[in-house]
């Protein structure tokens, strides 16, 4: 039984210390347009949302689809786990990351993302994105399913991560919503995860749609991408660095609101350009063997 | 939400840098029906970063949000339909790299 046929739970996260950034939402957003394109039923998505305004995080999300969707915050996720009814989980992290794991009021370690998966009930298969800075801090752990005392076998985990031990890297797109296109700078291995769930490609020629194929295709679709991001930053970089300049002149003649702000513009369009130019990204695949075999 | 495009001479007031990062996505330029600062000439909001701005009709900035954007959301977002917008990442340009 395929994902989307089956008992599957489609999990959309965003924890966040503080304030959640609104790209990141609008990771999710598009995560939710293409789920629900894709034909997974409303009923089955997921979305935990961490941030006081509740109002301004729901306008984002609607844009991914046209009929109201509850938002819950990342510590539902856990209770929510602990009484799941469903076999299957997949499961889509943006937001922020560090060593400490991922970024919440208390950051979500290795461990108990893993420990929360291999203690829910019913769960047989769990599938994890993991889109934030230093996801790499996810491998390396005991997320194959193994049997107790009685022989009964704990959930199969697989993790994926849009990068090692590195930051990851986001660029502004502009995509197709419920609503209409919008722009927003996306998690760039998370963006090619949910376009595969919209349009599935075989890319090992096996004649199945599965997990394997997803992680190989966002993967590669990303590292394109980055590298032609990359030579396009390098260029815009030497326009921005003269206008960076001439901004800093003209605010310091004459410290302004409208000057401040023009500063600050420009200085948020130079910092991303060379951010990205010193990103390294490389995805990585955890419990690699049931991936090949778990189909969309 | 629904989206508008409005040209660049449409909002004089603000550098063009701004209405970059607005296209970009970087940067929202919206208009929400909960007036959160009150002032009686706002008529659009900038969120930039973590902060939030009221804006006049021609873009001029009328004051920074003490609590950003507390109380708002988005009913109406604009870009600028004369200024560069980012190209989708779309399947066929992502595929290029099997070219």
């Amino acid at each position: 039984m395929s994902l989307i046929n089956g008992s599957t739970r489609w999990v959309l996260f965003l924890s966040a210390s503080n304030e959640p950034e609104d790209r990141h939402i609008f990771d999710l957003a598009f995560g939710l347009y293409c789920l629900t394109t894709a034909g997974i039923n409303l009923s089955d998505i997921f979305i935990y949302v961490d941030g006081k305004n509740r109002a301004w995080i729901n306008s984002i999300i609607a844009n991914g689809s046209s009929t109201g969707v509850t938002i819950k915050e990342s510590k539902d996720f856990f209770s929510d786990q602990a009484a799941n009814k469903y076999e299957n989980m997949v499961m889509f992290v943006t937001g922020h990351g560090s060593l400490s794991g991922i970024d919440s009021s208390l950051p979500i370690t290795p461990y108990k993302m893993l420990h929360c998966l291999k203690s829910s009930p019913n769960l047989v298969k769990a599938v994890v994105y993991l889109g934030q800075c230093y996801a790499g801090t996810f491998n390396y752990i005991a997320a194959g399913k193994k049997p107790n005392a009685q022989g009964v076998y704990d959930p199969d985990v697989i993790f994926m991560g849009a990068t090692n031990l590195h930051d990851s890297v986001s660029s502004s797109t502009t995509e197709q919503f419920a609503g209409g296109p919008l722009a927003w700078v996306a998690n760039l291995f998370l963006l090619h995860v949910f376009k595969w769930i919209c349009v599935p490609v075989d890319v090992d020629g096996d004649g199945k749609f599965t997990i394997m194929d997803a992680y190989k295709y966002a993967g590669a679709s990303s590292n394109g991408l980055n590298k032609n991001i990359k030579a396009r930053s390098f260029v815009n970089s030497i326009g921005h660095h003269s206008r960076w300049v001439a901004a800093q002149n003209a605010h310091a003649a004459a410290p302004t609101p409208q000057n401040q702000l023009a500063l600050s513009a420009i200085q948020v369009q130079y910092e991303l350009e060379l951010g990205v130019l010193y990103t390294h990204q490389e995805c990585w695949i955890l419990n690699s063997i049931p991936a090949q075999q778990i189909e969309i | 939400m629904k989206l508008h495009d409005i040209l660049s001479a449409d909002m004089p007031e603000i550098d063009e840098s701004i209405k970059e990062c607005v296209n970009l996505g970087q940067w929202l330029l919206f208009k929400s029906e909960m007036k959160a600062g009150a002032r009686a000439e706002a008529v659009f909001y900038l969120k930039a970063g973590s902060n939030v701005f009221e804006l006049n009709e021609q873009g001029k900035i009328l004051q920074k949000l003490d609590r950003a954007e507390e109380g708002l959301e988005i009913d109406e977002l604009f870009y600028f339909s004369d200024l560069p917008k980012p190209y989708s990442l779309s399947n066929a340009q992502s595929n290029k790299f099997a070219a």
